[in-house]
């Protein structure tokens, strides 16, 4: 399911992503041939199709008209990984097929549309790109000698290994 | 990147161009510039101040707004200029110096500027001596920076700076740090460097004399000329004489390091186009070594930078004079125990005192990722036509195997710790 401009469309998707880690102009081959990519960010495209059913015609229309508007941007919330990401991005293309006329009423369906993100969903910094190098991983200084951190969704965590009860109540 | 106008903060600009340069033989003095589209309804006046950032908040450039027109509903075009421009408006009356402060001399000149500059201090005890008819405050300012052979700094500070011309390089711009491939191109021939100095004494001039007038108080001129012969031009080369004629605070105390300069300048005919990753480290007027290959050095002075901006800033250069220095390498071989772990290889200028800082290290082993810390901050010492190896021993700071992450002491922990459960134990 995806949102557009806040309405969200609980119909079958097809959703074909790409992100495109897009270098600056000033990339380019170094004098000890090594390749110097000035990465200005990851930016999100999108390939939807939306199957809407011919019952929703005036929902389907609006759609159309609101993807089509001449407008820098759509708010967009998109399926990521497990969850979902906000991104305002910019329709390139609209298509459609109409199926059938009956009774003076159009109905059209296979609604395609591609969407690439105005700002990057990732970005790296000047002062990150100058201090490369240095420890990637937390500052060891910002724990005690010994400490154990295990990688969790929410980032680095201290570990604090389980204990499971044994049949005779001894803990392991 | 980012500028401000006023107090106001503009985020979107594009079209971009910022191209400071100087001029090392003080025959000029460029006002230097800034180009911007900014999208933005406000209106933006002329004279307001303009400074451009980067994403560091580092003042690239602190100008005046002189041009300002609307593309479009959203856009504005600007052009600010340097406080140097203003001089061009100021017209200075005759003046004759005998031993004057060099700092009391650029005072004056300076008093129309309408905002702050700094003299090097190197300046503190030269003094100025000689004549300066009605002109303008920017080319009395560019006879003063001849004379004492100074240059001008009018960006990547909020201030004007008045420096000295430093015969010592200031950086290496390093390999890895170079577009493919730097441009070497040569200069026609210059076979000889002129110049004319001057003398004034007080006195009714005779009828064919020279004189000039300062506050009521008429001077008798007279003048000579020195020159320079180039030793290093082919037979066959046609006369080619630079001179410099009319600056009349050229007299016989600074007209050799005047001309010895000019020599320095033109006689040495490369020069160098080079594109570098810049990101303010390299400005106009350093002399910095440099490569135009992997193997070979230069050392020149940055005439000019022309910038170009992504996440970080590209500049292409123009060095001159340039001339080839010897250069060989330091070698920095990183072991853990006395397994190697790491190599750094860095190409420097012979006899240059180097302080490299030493890197954290990356490695992958056995399913583990590895960072080292290195025993010492940096190495330093002086490069030798020989070369130089250096072995710096490393400790493991962080050890990380799967999906967690030990954090270690660096001290003394050996290569025998680690294979305990994967993890590290701590000796002290």
């Amino acid at each position: 399911m995806i949102t557009i401009d806040g309405h969200q469309w609980p119909v079958p998707c097809d959703i074909e992503r790409e992100a495109e880690v897009t270098p600056s102009e000033i990339s380019g081959m170094m004098l000890d041939k090594t390749y110097f990519n000035d990465v200005l960010g990851t930016y999100m495209r999108y390939d939807v199709s939306l199957a809407v059913p011919p019952k929703m015609a005036r929902e389907y229309d609006e759609l159309y008209e609101t993807l089509t508007d001449p407008v820098d941007g759509h708010a967009f919330v998109m399926p990521h990984g497990q969850g979902t990401i906000e991104i305002t991005g910019r329709v390139e293309s609209v298509k459609d097929t109409l199926v059938y006329t009956v009774s003076h009423r159009q109905y059209w369906k296979g609604i395609t549309f591609t969407v690439i993100a105005n700002h990057p969903s990732k970005v790296d910094t000047l002062g990150g790109v100058l201090v490369r190098g240095r420890s990637p991983l937390p500052e060891e200084a910002a724990y005690p000698v010994g400490t154990v951190l295990e990688l969790t969704n929410a980032g680095w965590e201290r570990y604090v290994p389980t204990t499971y009860p044994s049949a005779d109540e001894v803990y392991y | 990147m980012y500028i401000v106008i006023g107090t106001t903060t503009y985020t979107e600009i594009s079209d971009l161009t910022f191209a400071p340069e100087t001029d090392v033989t003080g025959s000029s003095v460029p006002v230097n510039e800034l180009w911007a589209s900014i999208r933005t309804d406000d209106a933006i006046g002329i004279g307001e101040r303009v400074s451009l950032y980067d994403d560091l908040d580092q003042l690239w450039c602190k100008y005046w707004v002189t041009y300002a027109e609307r593309e479009d509903a959203y856009t504005m075009r600007v052009h600010g200029q340097s406080a140097l421009m203003k001089l061009d408006t100021v017209t200075l009356d005759p003046v004759m110096y005998e031993n004057e402060a060099v700092g009391v001399v650029v005072a004056s000149i300076l008093s129309s500027l309408g905002s702050a500059y700094t003299l090097d201090s190197a300046f503190n005890s030269e003094t100025i001596s000689g004549f300066c008819p009605k002109q303008s405050a920017r080319v009395r300012l560019q006879w003063v920076c001849m004379v004492i052979g100074a240059y001008i700094k009018d960006a990547f500070n909020d201030r004007l700076e008045i420096l000295e011309m430093d015969d010592d390089e200031q950086a290496v711009i390093p390999v890895e740090q170079t577009y493919w491939r730097p441009k070497v191109t040569y200069r026609d021939y210059v076979t000889a460097v002129r110049a004319t100095y001057y003398s004034y004494a007080e006195g009714v001039p005779a009828r064919r004399d020279n004189y000039v007038e300062a506050d009521d108080v008429t001077y008798v001129e007279t003048s000579a000329q020195i020159t320079l012969t180039n030793p290093n031009v082919p037979p066959a080369a046609m006369e080619n004489v630079v001179e410099v004629d009319g600056v009349k605070l050229i007299n016989q105390d600074n007209v050799s390091s005047v001309l010895s300069f000019l020599a320095k300048y033109h006689f040495e005919r490369t020069k160098v186009d080079l594109e570098c990753v810049n990101n303010r480290e390299f400005l106009v007027g350093q002399r910095v070594f440099y490569f135009t290959d992997p193997e070979t050095m230069h050392s020149g002075y940055i005439n000019g930078c022309s910038f170009r901006f992504g996440l970080q800033a590209k500049a292409s250069m123009t060095m001159t004079p340039t001339e080839v220095r010897e250069s060989a390498t330091l070698t920095i071989i990183y072991l853990w125990d006395d397994v190697q772990v790491g190599i750094r290889v860095y190409r420097l200028p012979v006899g240059y005192a180097y302080e490299v800082e030493n890197p954290y290290l990356h490695t992958d082993f056995n399913h583990h990722r590895y960072v080292f810390r290195p025993e010492h901050a940096t190495i330093s010492g002086t490069m030798t036509s020989a070369g130089s190896t250096v072995e710096e021993p490393v400790y493991v700071a962080l050890d990380q195997y799967l999906y967690e992450l030990d954090v270690v002491s660096v001290d003394e922990v050996t290569r025998d710790d680690q294979f305990t459960d994967g993890k590290i134990e701590v000796i002290k």
